[in-house]
């Protein structure tokens, strides 16, 4: 297992209001990720998956706690600094697969590379959505697209930048039972071949066999067992 | 980030459909409206009392103006009226007694095809880069001689872009017009100046100059005989002052179509227009400035709201907000650039439709994309402080 990149997060407590009320949705949650280690996290509707998911990615800031890469504190990084750290280290997938309807499958690909720089975007790009299994569809937007192929192509947009950890947030919540199924498949071979680590979200049980590590968000805590 | 800023611009430039149009509407209102001010403002330019000396009259017909090459020029088709008549007519309205110095500055007669313009121009750039025309100067006083004296010419152009007096470098021989008693105009016996020519210009400009013979150029032009413009100076103004209005209703009868004006009555014509043109050409800026800026301002407002997850994604993929501000800017800037090429071109062509005229400031383009640039960069902040990241990113 590569150990290049290892992901902490330190006793994050995270809270919201609702109204009057403050809710504390993460309460101490500890977690670390490894290069080349897929983990899955369930957690029940609202139990602060998400959160937790978007605090780890630099997204969103904890009240207290902390989160590192690589021994760096990611919040006490600016936003510029942080936000290359993103680009080049992590890659995302959604639910709701958040692909720009203006582009292209081949273009939505290519948008992580534009930003690094990268030349040649179009070949590569072209290269991961092959990959996939969707180098005849790369012309097409993302409207043209079932919803099995547009988060296909969020996995193509999520790895072509060959990122150390993805974090895939109920990658398959959209699909039908068979698509889910495609999609796993192909992000967790994709993730495997680029040895990235892999955070993903869930509630379907059925995925923790993908895991090499299964965790549980538990009253704002992550836990290695089931309540 | 640019070939990132490239396409995104490009494929929201549906959305963007208006503010463009509108921005184009006002850069063509205003670029129509400046450069009236403009073409006005140069022809005031035109030395006019320096010129016609102040006291000449001058016989013309309207005289619609279109740019070229940098100066206004006229192709109006010409009334044009026999040489000799209306030489007659000054010889016998103004006595020779009274016109002895007087100089005839007949029009030079730049034709092509049948049209004819002519121009009431003389005078000569001296070595100090001065213009000179008076009366005095027409005298031959003060004009330089030799080799070394330049010559800017009022070029009448032919069709292929040339003077007709030749290239630059040129030696013409230039000539001073005479009065003479028996109603003839000497336009061969008169000094002789050599003169390297400089180079043409339009006619507004204060160092153009021309002393041609008049057989000479309406030979030329294929007008023998014929002038249009005629205007009578004479060496002290006083001696013309009684005779000028005697001398405008003695040729108004003469030749009904030749409407007589004098230099002054020109002069106020054109100080008139140009007051109204550029009182009214005030407003065009502001009015641009605000109307872009609505424009702009109502659309991005409505945009940024509607691509709150695109900017969202933009962040989570690894954008900063300076970076994600910049796409912004970088969109209201094409924004400005395509309407204000847009409106450039359209308010070129109802320029040349209108006014035969076409002169392109710089201004209305020039604002035009400053506000899409200011407006870019202010509604980029509003629009990344609204976008709440994890929020737009949260599955349904």
């Amino acid at each position: 297992m590569d150990t290049g990149l290892i992901l902490s997060g330190e006793k994050i407590v995270k809270s919201y209001r609702s109204g009057d009320a403050t809710i504390r949705v993460l309460d101490g949650a500890t977690i670390t990720i490894s290069a080349g280690e897929m983990v899955v996290l369930f957690g029940p509707s609202g139990s602060g998956k998400t959160t937790l998911l978007h605090v780890l990615a630099g997204l969103e800031q904890p009240d207290s706690g902390s989160v590192s890469v690589n021994g760096t504190d990611v919040y006490s990084l600016s936003d510029a600094r942080r936000s290359r750290m993103r680009r080049e280290q992590f890659g995302f997938i959604f639910q709701s697969f958040n692909l720009l309807s203006s582009m292209s499958a081949l273009e939505n690909v290519q948008i992580p590379l534009w930003t690094l720089g990268r030349k040649n975007a179009r070949g590569l790009a072209a290269q991961v959505l092959e990959r996939v299994g969707l180098a005849h569809r790369m012309h097409h937007r993302p409207a043209e697209l079932s919803g099995g192929e547009q988060q296909r192509v969020a996995i193509a947009r999520a790895l072509v930048t060959q990122p150390k950890m993805v974090f895939a947030d109920e990658p398959t919540g959209n699909l039908d039972s068979s698509s889910a199924s495609s999609v796993m498949n192909c992000l967790v071979s994709a993730v495997r071949d680029s040895n990235a680590g892999c955070l993903l979200v869930t509630h379907n049980a059925q995925w923790g066999e993908l895991a090499d590590r299964v965790l549980y968000l538990i009253d704002g805590r992550v836990e290695v067992e089931p309540k | 980030m640019f070939r990132l800023a490239l396409v995104t611009a490009r494929r929201n430039l549906g959305k963007y459909l208006i503010p463009i149009l509108v921005l184009a509407a006002a850069v063509v209102i205003s670029s129509l409206g400046l450069s009236g001010a403009a073409l006005l403002w140069r022809y005031s330019q035109y030395p006019i009392y320096q010129v016609f000396g102040g006291e000449l009259i001058i016989l013309h017909s309207s005289t619609p103006l279109r740019s070229q090459r940098g100066g206004i020029f006229t192709d109006q088709f010409f009334t044009v009226f026999p040489s000799e008549e209306v030489i007659k007519t000054v010889a016998e309205t103004l006595p020779a007694a009274q016109a002895t110095k007087t100089l005839f500055t007949a029009g030079i007669v730049p034709s092509w095809g049948n049209r004819v313009t002519v121009w009431p121009l003389m005078g000569r750039l001296d070595t100090t880069g001065r213009w000179l025309y008076k009366p005095r100067v027409l005298q031959g006083s003060n004009i330089l001689t030799g080799e070394s004296a330049e010559a800017w010419v009022w070029g009448p152009s032919t069709d292929d872009g040339k003077s007709m007096f030749g290239d630059p470098g040129t030696k013409l021989e230039l000539r001073a017009a005479q009065f003479k008693q028996g109603n003839q105009w000497d336009v061969t016996s008169g000094q002789e100046y050599l003169y390297t020519l400089k180079g043409t210009y339009g006619m507004p400009y204060a160092n153009l100059a021309l002393w041609a013979p008049l057989e000479t150029v309406q030979a030329h032009c294929g007008a023998p005989g014929l002038v249009s413009w005629i205007g009578v100076a004479c060496a002290n103004p006083l001696q013309v002052d009684g005779d000028r209005d005697k001398l405008g209703v003695e040729l108004s009868a003469r030749f009904p179509e030749l409407k007589v004006v004098t230099a002054e009555e020109l002069a106020e014509m054109l100080v008139a227009d140009l007051s109204k043109l550029r009182e009214t050409a005030r407003y065009y800026l502001p009015l641009l400035v605000l109307v872009s800026c609505l424009s702009i301002v109502a659309t991005t407002m409505a945009i940024s709201r509607s691509r709150r997850r695109e900017l969202a994604l933009l962040r989570v993929i690894g954008l900063s907000n300076n970076e994600v501000r910049l796409l912004f800017i970088a969109e209201c800037c094409l924004i400005g650039l395509l309407g204000g090429v847009l409106g450039v071109a359209i308010a070129s062509g109802v320029s040349l439709l209108l006014f035969k005229a076409c002169i392109l400031t710089h201004e209305p383009f020039a604002v035009s994309f400053l506000v899409s640039l200011v407006t870019g960069a202010v509604f980029s902040c509003t629009a990344i402080r609204d976008v709440t990241v994890t929020e737009s990113m949260r599955n349904p």
